[in-house]
């Protein structure tokens, strides 16, 4: 009976969705495209032995699932776009996967404390006796990508990275 | 369908859009507020979170800042997953005939990502997970408590829930099957599984509702679980369709080890059928242990064993398991080549008499008139009229010199 219950609701809820698929999406500014795509890593292995990554929806995302966020900037004005900085939070329940992000043009730095932001190698965590030591990467609250170049009007950059369900 | 994606393609030129923001942002508040409630199971444990990601962006286009942001987000989905083993290791429990409450205790972990009640159920089951002998009775009772907490070990008084609470994940929790023996005798064997059934959390104190399917076409066997009170059903088939927007249930439990480790349809547990098992086993055994040692005085005051040496013998006899034994008489045979020494028995410090001389005491040598003495006996029931507790030590001592 539970189960009939929760199907028919999910149901429901698939539907209002379905309604309002656009909802989320709401206007900053207009010279910038800018989306924010999140993957399912799926790895499947073919009888010859080589390994294959796709990326999909992710409809059913479990822990140690692994996700790729694609985070895209698109210059949609007439005019060059400089000093563009993309700054993301990794989400709740999520861990950041060590050197995965990527951007071309860019200098990647992290945080965590969402503050202060330093090379991967440079960042340090303090414990509870106040000791310090060099940063995990589970330890990243967020990442920041500074795009060395202009983006040109039409022209793209894209940032990604990973991150491991908790 | 790209729930997923909050793409943002609004130029400052797109008034319709800006004007529509207030009405989608309340149907999307309204929406939040049903997915909330549907999750409320789940509030200290990933399974239903959504997960969300922000991702913002500053520019500067013509000298002027401009800043824009985009979210990504998806529910975490609930994985049903945990293990359950018997905690005697590589060995049956050791019980005694006629045992009442003989424990066999387990452990149950969650291994999933969602706050679960756990159902519980122990049936007969074979072969013997630890080999020979073979299963070859079945307890006369068989009841299954979850530990209560309050003290380690089974206590009757605490541990009477009949379903694991509230289990948070990588917590393990302590499950004791008990169970009331009939007559048997030494040797024998009763095999038991302790069969575990996913079931849903979220009101603590209250025997969630089973979870007998996942949305991907598995489903548990129909049961009967906490102590006979709850009859569940066989779950029904259903694909959920995977969506970012939904948490679907996902079986991930492990199959039975072992033919013995069933799930409640009696055959080996499978796979992904929100049930696991684990068999342990009851073997009967003498209820009375006793460690026996040898200490050698030799009349130099040394530790050789030549003739003349004096050999003192000391029994430990303690009851094991949690039933008083009555007319438990020890006795030792007098080793060849040695004579007992008159006098020289000891029970708990106590000297006693040589003679049948009850109730002066209840120990003797027997033979202590005619010699040579062919064997000593303590008598710790003294004459049936006490019954000997579990857990006691009785130390007896007794010295013979050699020839």
């Amino acid at each position: 009976m539970k189960n009939i219950k929760q199907n028919i609701f999910k149901t429901i809820l698939i539907s209002v969705f379905t309604l309002f698929t656009a909802m989320n999406a709401y206007a900053e500014d207009g010279a910038i495209r800018f989306s924010n795509n999140a993957f399912k890593q799926v790895i499947s292995k073919a009888a010859d032995g080589t390994v294959k990554y796709d990326y999909v929806e992710p409809g059913l995302v479990l822990p140690d699932d692994v996700i790729l966020y694609e985070i895209v900037f698109e210059n949609i004005s007439d005019q060059e776009v400089s000093n563009i900085v993309v700054n993301n939070p990794i989400a709740n329940n999520s861990k950041y996967r060590d050197s995965s992000a990527t951007g071309d043009s860019t200098e990647i730095t992290f945080s965590v404390d969402g503050k202060n932001f330093a090379a991967a190698d440079a960042l340090t965590v303090k414990d509870q006796t106040g000791k310090t030591w060099k940063a995990k990467p589970e330890d990243y609250t967020a990442i920041r990508w500074v795009y060395k170049k202009a983006l040109k009007p039409g022209e793209k950059g894209k940032v990604t990275y990973k991150t491991t369900i908790k | 369908m790209n729930f997923y994606r909050n793409m943002i393609a609004i130029d400052a030129f797109n008034i319709s859009a800006i004007l529509d923001l207030p009405a989608r942002k309340n149907i999307y508040t309204s929406v939040v507020l049903i997915i909330s409630m549907f999750v409320t199971t789940n509030i200290f444990a990933a399974a239903g979170d959504s997960i969300s990601n922000t991702a913002t962006i500053n520019y500067v286009i013509g000298g002027v800042p401009g800043t824009g942001n985009a979210s990504a987000s998806f529910l975490e989905d609930r994985l049903i997953n945990f293990s359950v083993s018997e905690d005697n290791g590589s060995a049956a429990v050791p019980v005694i005939s006629d045992m009442t409450d003989a424990v066999m205790q387990f452990t149950v972990t969650n291994t999933g990502n969602g706050v679960q009640d756990f159902l519980l159920t122990a049936v007969n089951t074979a072969p013997n997970p630890f080999g020979l002998p073979a299963d070859n009775f079945d307890p006369l009772t068989i009841q299954v408590f979850a530990e209560s907490g309050a003290t380690p070990g089974y206590q009757a008084v605490e541990d009477t829930a009949v379903f694991i609470d509230e289990l948070v994940p990588n917590v393990p929790h302590v499950v004791y099957v008990v169970a009331d023996l009939p007559t048997q005798v030494i040797d024998d064997v009763s095999v038991i599984a302790l069969i575990v059934q996913i079931a849903e959390g979220g009101v603590v104190g209250t025997e969630g509702l089973v979870v007998n399917a996942d949305d991907n076409g598995h489903i548990s066997p129909a049961g009967v679980f906490s102590n006979g009170s709850t009859s569940v059903s066989a779950g029904t088939a259903n694909t959920i369709p995977d969506s970012p927007l939904t948490m679907e249930t996902v079986f991930n439990d492990p199959a039975g080890l072992s033919p013995e480790d069933v799930s409640t349809d009696l055959v080996q547990d499978i796979a992904r059928n929100g049930q696991h098992a684990d068999a342990g086993a009851y073997q009967v055994m003498s209820p009375v242990a006793i460690v026996k040692t040898v200490t050698v005085i030799d009349p130099l005051g040394g530790t050789d064993p030549y003739p003349g040496a004096t050999l003192r013998y000391q029994l430990d006899v303690v009851v094991t398991g949690n039933t008083a034994v009555d007319n438990l008489v020890i006795s030792d045979a007098i080793p060849a080549n040695t004579t007992y020494t008159d006098n020289s028995i000891l029970l708990n410090a106590v000297a006693q008499t040589d003679a049948d001389d009850a109730p002066v005491d209840y120990s003797r040598a027997i033979d202590i008139l005619a010699k040579p003495v062919v064997s000593i006996e303590v008598d710790l029931s003294q004459g049936g009229t006490v019954s000997v507790a579990p857990g006691v030590t009785n130390v007896i001592i007794f010295e013979v010199t050699i020839d």
